[in-house]
């Protein structure tokens, strides 16, 4: 399976059909990690530090990827974005923002933060699809990642 | 002016002067001017917060706070600032007078020419002008404020509603997916016309937000080139089924001060629906620039079918189409959107069309500001 081992993907998606169609799309396009699925920033803030909810977690859960969208209510993915960027350990997981959001200023704001890639998700169902196909070859297939780091603590 | 008595209030330092304005006032007043007099400016200042004066007789030379000192202190009460002060020079002054008029004084008067006319004059012009001042203000907060508060709504109803349109959308698409072996010629056409129902909602509120959008605070201008915004429209430009090919030539087009967002859209509609509103042969679409003066007159002219010159007026109202019909797809909003960018530039746009013919749509804009000696405005450009 390619360069990335079996680490968790980790989805913070808000919209439940952007999530069916993303699990679906990357499920279609032969990926077979683990899926974990955050509601918003908020979650997806106490997932990564193992806090809340989350505090049993072990390194394992730590993910290979982040798909992130942006407008979320309460910490939004700008917020999540430029906290996990500024910590040394976490900020090595690569960020793909993916989002219905155009805006130049999103995009620039984005990159400005540290996100790796920055996806409109597309409007069309079946091109939605094929981007998701994509975005699997390439960040799965194409480029390598970090070999996850223990946490420092 | 107000109903009730005119209130004048008097500051002069000198007795016999303040007496002589008294009574030139008394002589000629329709119905009585309420006087107050004061011979201090200090105490001056007060009478304007309580006794709320329509207007001031301030002599210039007046000790303590001098009249430009006056004007200045009454002009950083926002409740006074249009009270307008009438000041009071000697002879000779009018330099100080002028400086005075600059700086906010209503009008002046010279002391040795007065006369009860003509300070009765000077008196009910200066109230009457204060107070459309003072309407023209009200209103104008008033209508900015509304606007706003439009533009927000507007902003947040179309968020809000584009959520769960989407969400039909997308779940009718995976439901589709999921049955699609097992669905019936009537099933499937049934969910396709689900789905065009929801997509035109879609596009309809988008553009709506993108209507709302345009005008709600402020936007970044930079400078453009019009040339490059084309260009780039017409590279990506997606045919509608039945039209495989356009002919668009694009003139030598000149850069300008604006929103490179809005400019976009601008050209994106104008070419769309010169595309949309096509006859049967290929379109030929022509994007010219001339200069005329110190404005860019932009044309978008195409060989379509027209518009009919009783519907020149509605065409560029929110929510209007000429056709009805459903041959041709459309919101109703692109043309207002139009309406709104050029007019947000600076510019103003209107139609010419003939039905046999075609239409041109003719937009305009200031040219830029900073004018380099070699810049391309300054030729004429066909």
């Amino acid at each position: 399976m390619g360069r990335v081992p079996g680490r968790p993907i980790l989805l913070v998606e808000n919209s439940p059909e952007d999530l069916e169609i993303t699990v679906r799309s990357l499920r279609m396009a032969g990926l077979n990690n683990p899926i974990v699925h955050c509601t918003d920033g908020d979650d997806a803030l106490d997932y990564l530090y193992r806090r809340g909810a989350y505090c049993e977690h072990d390194a394992s859960w730590v993910p290979g990827i982040i798909f992130l969208d942006l407008n979320m209510p309460g910490t939004d993915g700008r917020e999540v974005l430029e906290e996990l960027k500024k910590d040394p350990d976490l900020k090595v997981i690569p960020i793909v923002v993916l989002t219905t959001s155009a805006d130049e200023r999103d995009v620039h704001d984005c990159y400005a933060r540290g996100a790796n890639s920055y996806i409109q998700k597309p409007l069309d169902f079946e091109k939605f699809i094929q981007a998701m196909a994509r975005v699997r070859d390439y960040w799965f297939e194409v480029v390598i990642i970090p070999e996850q780091m223990e946490r420092a603590q | 002016m107000n109903s009730g008595s005119t209130t004048v209030l008097i500051i002069d330092d000198c007795a016999e002067d303040r007496e002589m304005l008294c009574r030139f006032l008394k002589q000629n007043a329709d119905q009585p001017f309420r006087i107050i007099e004061t011979d201090s400016s200090i105490e001056g200042l007060e009478l304007c917060q309580t006794e709320h004066p329509d207007c001031v007789l301030l002599d210039y030379q007046i000790p303590e706070l001098d009249g430009l000192e006056f004007i200045e202190s009454l002009s950083q009460d926002n409740s006074r600032r249009f009270l307008p002060v009438l000041m009071l020079t000697g002879q000779g002054n009018e330099d100080v007078a002028t400086k005075a008029m600059k700086n906010g004084a209503a009008d002046y008067l010279v002391k040795g020419k007065l006369t009860p006319t003509g300070i009765y004059r000077a008196v009910t012009k200066a109230i009457e002008k204060s107070s459309l001042l003072r309407t023209n203000e009200k209103q104008r907060a008033e209508l900015e404020r509304s606007q706003k508060e439009l533009e927000q709504f507007a902003y947040t109803a179309s968020h809000d509603l584009q959520a769960p349109v989407r969400r039909i959308t997308k779940f009718l698409e995976l439901l589709q997916m999921d049955l699609n072996d097992q669905l019936t010629e009537r099933s499937r056409d049934y969910l396709e016309r689900a789905k065009k129902g929801a997509q035109h909602m879609q596009r309809f509120i988008q553009d709506l937000l993108d209507y709302a959008i345009v005008g709600g605070g402020s936007h970044g201008f930079e400078s453009v080139e019009l040339q490059h915004v084309v260009k780039d429209i017409v590279a990506q430009m997606e045919f509608p089924l039945g039209c495989t090919s356009a002919n668009i030539s694009v003139g030598s087009l000149p850069a300008i001060s604006g929103n490179r967002t809005f400019l976009n859209q601008l050209f994106q509609n104008l070419l769309g629906n010169a595309i949309k509103f096509r006859r049967e042969d290929p379109p030929q679409i022509n994007v010219t620039a001339r200069s005329s003066g110190f404005t860019w007159i932009i044309t978008v002219s195409d060989n379509g079918i027209g518009i009919p010159a009783e519907s020149f007026d509605k065409i560029f109202g929110v929510f209007q189409r000429l056709n009805t019909g459903s041959q041709v797809e459309g919101t109703g909003i692109g043309l207002a959107l139009c309406k709104k960018i050029v007019e947000l530039h600076g510019g103003r746009i209107w139609v010419e069309s003939n039905t046999q013919v075609g239409t041109a749509f003719h937009f305009t804009f200031p040219h830029e500001e900073t004018e380099k000696p070699n810049l391309q405005s300054q030729q004429t450009v066909q």
